[in-house]
């Protein structure tokens, strides 16, 4: 009940978002003119919205669903509630893989780009998983672990950007993560993956309640924990390869919307995990509306206003959390 | 869990302190290992005065330029304006940022403390990018280095009660998550300024990775000061620290006091870390590496351990600049990649090590 009167009242937000997305920017559109352009269609309108504003929306709606869902996973593996996708250092890796793309490659098409950042994302947690796969007794050692591969890699970045420097703008913007020129070419990059790992996270749900109530207990209720937890990283860490494939670094949002939920749902994983995709689409969408109207012609990265919105939130979170 | 495995590793009981924490090494051994360290310096600066230049140098355009200046000739030139305020700054900073990292680690007892990774070096870069940018006009007026000093000490307060420094007990891994948070933030606003004003774009980016190669002697001259200041209260305070060593309950227990303690490191640490990057930028890892390194050679006691750290931190930083001209000859790296690519490895290596301890 609680369920669904919150994802009804998050809907509406999200609904009044979608509005407020298609019409704000650089061009101001209002509500008829989309009406208009939905019966007829004019050249230069149909064009923003069905080519800009539309995709826009629903990438913006559907990273911040995986990147929540992803959040929502590694918290659960971890065990810790500050944890994060940012922290398992996949982003770095992603970063490194386009940035290495972007350099070695200068005559790539641009629709490598993604597909760059998936394996370079993916061969990171594989060495993040080898490296700590003795280890996951001990969750925090993963965070640690994870972080010192993340300071690697940006290292190794930001060497081959002084040893490059044309490449800095694209590559900084990408780095801060924007939803700017993205369009339905990017859309079946993280649908499937969506579609595939939302159920299969639902159908986890159970499980991770189990292992919620501490490793003894749910091995000793028959889970097979290690087991468990490789698989839910291995999604959480799909989930955050796919979103920084196609927006590049954008964090907080896989910290930030679990915790809202658990805040306001409690603990169990199922009606979580719902809200935190509801939540995380949500966050997304307004960094992205807010950075494109705050000056319009001129556009922030989206990832700058989620930090916003989403690092003073964790500090809260951290003078609030009593279980150190 | 990691305050048993830190008294563990820092020594264990009061009444042989002295002796124990240094383990065998006696006084005699700590002189010859200074000497050899003072070596090391100097044969880093000279050769950092001389090698890999554009033009060609010798070490006798480097002795001329510094005993007989001649102004018309272009290498005693180059050596003099180019070279010399380098080589400071690269002292300079690495004195400070080592010494930072030392009372990080000792304050917080937690050997993955530094202060880059507590983002006091972004505070003092986001202070920076505020007054190089203009979007706060008056802090254009001010001095960087005490624009930057400002940002450090705002930063690191936040930080002080963020990682839980006031509460009598603190867990090591809030303090990594807080850091992280803060870089987080902290990184991003300064990318936002820097979008914002992308005129300066490339010249800020480069500052941001920690580069000395517009070093000049007035901003020398401005951050000396305070570093100077700052190793003064880190001697000072090396006492207390070897107490805390033992455990926050027992220092108290023998009668030293922790507010005052923290309250002077703090102060330190931004002195050190707010001049440093003033003049040097935020160079990371340097406070993370030279104090393990540092407890490797000359055992624990900090009364040693503070100057023997500024030696090496002045020491890595010197050849860390050489290796920043020579990787990629003739075009300068920024330091800060060369001492993120030195360090990222040990951060790794710390991190497995730990984990693997307990």
């Amino acid at each position: 009940m609680r369920l669904m009167s919150v994802s009804i009242l998050l809907l509406v937000v999200w609904g009044l978002l979608v509005g407020l997305s298609l019409t704000q920017g650089a061009v101001v559109l209002s509500l008829s003119d989309i009406w208009s352009v939905w019966q007829q269609g004019s050249l230069t309108e149909h064009f923003v919205l069905w080519n800009h504003r539309l995709p826009r929306m629903i990438i913006a709606t559907s990273v911040g669903m995986s990147l929540a869902l992803s959040g929502c996973m590694v918290q659960s593996v971890v065990r810790n509630p500050l944890a994060s996708p940012d922290i398992l250092g996949v982003t770095s890796a992603a970063a490194l893989a386009v940035v290495a793309l972007l350099i070695y490659w200068p005559d790539a098409n641009v629709h490598w780009i993604p597909f760059a950042a998936l394996i370079g994302g993916f061969s990171a947690a594989g060495l993040l998983l080898l490296l700590t796969m003795k280890r996951l007794a001990e969750p925090s050692h993963l965070a640690l672990i994870g972080l010192a591969l993340g300071a690697l890699f940006s290292a190794v970045v930001d060497y081959l950007l002084s040893k490059y420097p044309l490449e800095i703008n694209g590559a900084m913007l990408w780095m801060t993560g924007s939803v700017w020129g993205r369009n339905w070419s990017h859309l079946p990059l993280i649908l499937p993956w969506l579609l595939i790992l939302i159920p299969s996270a639902i159908y986890l749900c159970y499980r991770l309640d189990v292992l919620s109530l501490g490793q003894e207990k749910a091995t000793s209720l028959g889970l097979k924990v290690t087991h468990l937890q490789v698989v839910t990283l291995l999604m959480a860490i799909a989930l955050a390869s796919v979103s920084v494939s196609v927006c590049g670094a954008i964090a907080f949002v896989g910290l930030v919307a679990p915790h809202i939920a658990r805040f306001l749902m409690g603990g169990r994983h199922f009606p979580v995990i719902i809200i935190a995709m509801l939540l995380g689409a949500i966050i997304l969408l307004s960094a992205d509306v807010l950075a494109r109207s705050i000056a319009p012609p001129l556009e922030f990265p989206a990832g700058i206003f989620v930090a916003m919105i989403g690092a003073p939130y964790f500090i809260f979170l951290i003078t609030r959390y009593k279980h150190w | 869990m990691t305050t048993h495995s830190a008294e563990r590793s820092y020594g264990t009981s009061v009444g042989d302190q002295s002796t124990r924490l240094n383990g065998s090494i006696t006084a005699a051994t700590i002189a010859t290992r200074f000497g050899i360290l003072l070596c090391l310096l100097f044969v880093g600066a000279v050769f950092n005065l001389v090698s890999f230049s554009s033009f060609s140098l010798s070490l006798s355009d480097a002795w001329q330029a510094l005993f007989h200046f001649n102004s018309n000739q272009l290498s005693q030139q180059v050596i003099r304006t180019l070279r010399v305020p380098r080589l400071l700054t690269a002292m300079t900073a690495g004195a400070g940022l080592a010494v930072a990292g030392v009372l990080m680690q000792g304050l917080t007892r937690n050997p993955l403390a530094s202060p880059s990774l507590f983002g006091i070096g972004y505070g003092a870069a986001l202070a920076f990018t505020l007054s190089a940018t203009g979007f706060i006009p008056f802090l254009n007026v001010i001095p960087v280095s005490v624009v930057c000093f400002l940002g450090a000490l705002i930063t690191g307060l936040i930080m002080f009660f963020l990682a839980g420094l006031h509460l009598s007990r603190m867990n090591p891994i809030r303090m990594v998550l807080a850091g992280v948070a803060m870089n987080f933030l902290l990184v991003s606003v300064v990318r936002g300024l820097v979008i914002f004003a992308d005129d300066h774009a490339f010249g800020v980016y480069y500052w941001l990775i920690g580069n000395i190669s517009n070093a000049t002697f007035p901003d020398i001259w401005m951050a000396i000061p305070p570093i100077f200041l700052g190793l003064v209260i880190a001697v000072y305070i090396s006492h207390p620290l070897n107490l805390l060593s033992l455990g926050e309950e027992r220092m108290q227990s023998l009668g030293g006091s922790l507010t005052p303690l923290r309250l002077l490191s703090g102060l330190a640490i931004t002195l050190l870390t707010g001049a440093s990057v003033s003049i040097a930028g935020p160079i990371g890892f340097v406070g993370l590496m030279v104090p393990h390194i540092g407890r490797r050679i000359v055992g624990h006691d900090h009364r040693i351990l503070i100057p023997f750290s500024a030696l090496m931190g002045a020491i890595l930083l010197v050849f860390s600049d050489i290796l920043a001209r020579s990787v990629n000859f003739p075009i300068d790296t920024p330091i800060g990649i060369v001492t993120a690519l030195l360090g990222a490895p040990f951060f790794f290596y710390l991190a497995c090590r730990k984990t693997r301890g307990q």
